[in-house]
């Protein structure tokens, strides 16, 4: 698993998301890097740009990697450090879907 | 035969006239009361007797308008099928409890097979006790399994005694749909004329409007999306048109725009109906407008928690397969979510269709209409799907002739939709597909 490619194709997306947000929402255009806060009070992107883009990220993992992952699941919400945080975080989080598949609760 | 001894007396009064243009052949009143007659010899001598529960499957031709009407004269039950639904054919003739099948076959031959599946349904066996004819209905059946609507018949075609102004009228709603069985008992009611289209293209409709100067279309808004899309109305001669109503799904509101600007000199009317209540009367507030009027004597209707709520004098005895849906008072939940404005009712779209994103609701009328702006696409679909963060998010299925990959699309959708729908109803996911996505009804399924 080629982490860094990953990380590369999801920052392309959220490069995308940000600027159509700061399209809607006006102010200074925002550079996406993979430590980027994404949740939380100082999101970059608001809930619903956020839903969006996973699902975007989802396409493009299932179109690019062959990939067919739910990354919005029990699994992912019940981490007490959200996967969704940052890129960084989402592309470890792919990984560890990619190499642990069943995840046994504890 | 008391049921419909005021239409076998219509029959004698407009022997000479058309009946019905079946194959581009017309047949007059006087061939079908012919046939009629042929038809009551034949069940009864096939054992056909009071409260038979009967089904007639072909679409709208003299022997199958026939055949219904001497099954009613007989005081059947009658339960009319159309060979599209045939896949689901062994399921309805069980809970039919058929005791007979009479299948036409494509020159309009019937044949009657007798068939076992009486089980002594409390309600069928009402209608026998009763002496009364009756009619079975089944449900698209979109949620789920089908339901079947059991009607009285006598007081169903009650309302057909008054006499009324007939119409040149195209059979386009289905022959087991309460629309299409509505159509043909006024029509016939009334002296009037069925144009039966070869099929359901908008082709061959359109080719039957003109050719046989049809008046009245009774159709669906999706139906009238194709034929605009296609601009058949340039290609054929539809001035005899005087009449297009729509229902069994909301009418974009772009679409009624087109229609009016392509048809300028038809009156263009929503109906409002259920195959458990019947087709209400009903009158648009105008040609442009989605505010419609509903009801009429026999129908009264009100606004609970935003359903429209409807209680009919003439409504089904009941469900032969499921539980009553009236509540205590007689009142039936019709599962459509409307707005009163001005005396008139905006009918929103189905409850169950609504999406709810993180509490808001979201109607895919309002968000197709937008993304239908965009000219590249054929036709737009969209529902809801289940998400752990906001309980839903909206899905729109984009249909287009030359597919685009999905993420283009869905940035083309994003684009064009910011400032003019709020964040929770842009779509989350977007699906391009080539296929239509409108089913055999012409409704458009959002899946």
């Amino acid at each position: 698993m080629d982490k860094q490619a990953i990380v590369a194709d999801m920052l392309e997306l959220l490069q995308g998301t940000l600027d159509s947000h700061m399209l809607e929402e006006g102010g200074e255009a925002v550079r996406a890097t993979p430590e980027l806060t994404l949740i939380g009070e100082t999101a970059a992107v608001s809930s619903m740009a956020l839903v969006s883009y996973i699902a975007d990220v989802e396409s493009m993992l299932a179109e690019k990697y062959d990939l067919t992952l739910t990354l919005v699941s029990e699994r992912a919400l019940s981490r007490k450090k959200s996967p969704f945080r940052s890129v960084d975080a989402l592309a470890e989080y792919v990984v560890e879907l990619v190499e642990n598949p069943a995840e046994i609760s504890a | 035969m008391e049921h419909i001894d005021w239409q076998l007396q219509r029959f004698a009064e407009g022997r000479e006239r058309t009946a019905i243009i079946w194959r581009d052949h017309p047949y007059t009143y006087a061939d079908l009361a012919d046939q009629y007659h042929a038809w009551v010899r034949q069940l009864t001598a096939a054992g056909v007797s009071a409260g038979s529960s009967v089904a007639v499957v072909g679409d709208f031709s003299p022997g199958s308008m026939t055949a219904l009407l001497a099954l009613i004269g007989l005081k059947c039950i009658v339960v009319p099928m159309s060979r599209d639904s045939r896949d689901q054919h062994d399921q309805f003739n069980a809970i039919a409890e058929l005791d007979f099948r009479i299948e036409l076959d494509e020159n309009d031959q019937g044949t009657i097979h007798p068939t076992a599946f009486r089980q002594g349904h409390p309600l069928l066996q009402r209608l026998r006790d009763a002496g009364e004819a009756g009619l079975v209905l089944f449900s698209s059946g979109s949620t789920g399994k089908p339901k079947a609507i059991l009607h009285a018949l006598p007081q169903l075609l009650e309302k057909f005694r008054t006499p009324r102004h007939s119409h040149r009228t195209v059979t386009f709603l289905l022959f087991d749909h309460i629309g299409g069985f509505n159509t043909l008992m006024y029509t016939m009611a009334n002296l009037g004329c069925v144009v039966a289209p070869e099929d359901r293209s908008v082709a061959k409709v359109c080719r039957a409007i003109e050719r046989h100067k049809a008046e009245l279309l009774p159709t669906s808004p999706s139906f009238l999306n194709l034929l605009l899309l296609g601009e058949s109305h340039r290609d054929f001669d539809l001035s005899s048109l005087k009449l297009i109503t729509y229902g069994t799904e909301v009418m974009p509101e772009r679409t009624l725009q087109l229609l009016t600007e392509a048809f300028p000199n038809v009156r263009l009317q929503q109906t409002y109906g259920l195959s458990e209540l019947g087709i209400l009367r009903s009158k648009s507030a105008s040609n442009q407008s989605l505010l419609v009027q509903v009801g009429g004597e026999d129908y009264e209707t009100k606004v609970v928690d935003g359903t429209l709520r409807i209680r009919a004098k003439c409504s089904m005895l009941g469900y032969l397969n499921a539980p009553s849906p009236f509540d205590e008072e007689g009142w039936f939940n019709t599962g459509d979510s409307v707005i009163e404005e001005d005396g008139y009712y905006r009918i929103l779209g189905r409850v169950t269709e609504i999406i709810n994103v993180g509490g808001q609701k979201v109607y895919p009328a309002e968000v197709e209409k937008v993304i239908a702006e965009i000219p590249t696409f054929t036709d737009v679909a969209v529902s809801g799907e289940p998400h752990l963060l906001l309980g839903n998010v909206v899905v729109a299925t984009v249909q287009m002739a030359e597919p685009a990959p999905a993420a283009e699309v869905k940035r083309k959708i994003l684009e064009h939709c910011r400032g003019r729908l709020q964040p929770y109803m842009i779509p989350a996911k977007v699906k391009v597909v080539t296929e239509s996505l409108v089913n055999y009804r012409f409704k458009k399924v959002r899946r």
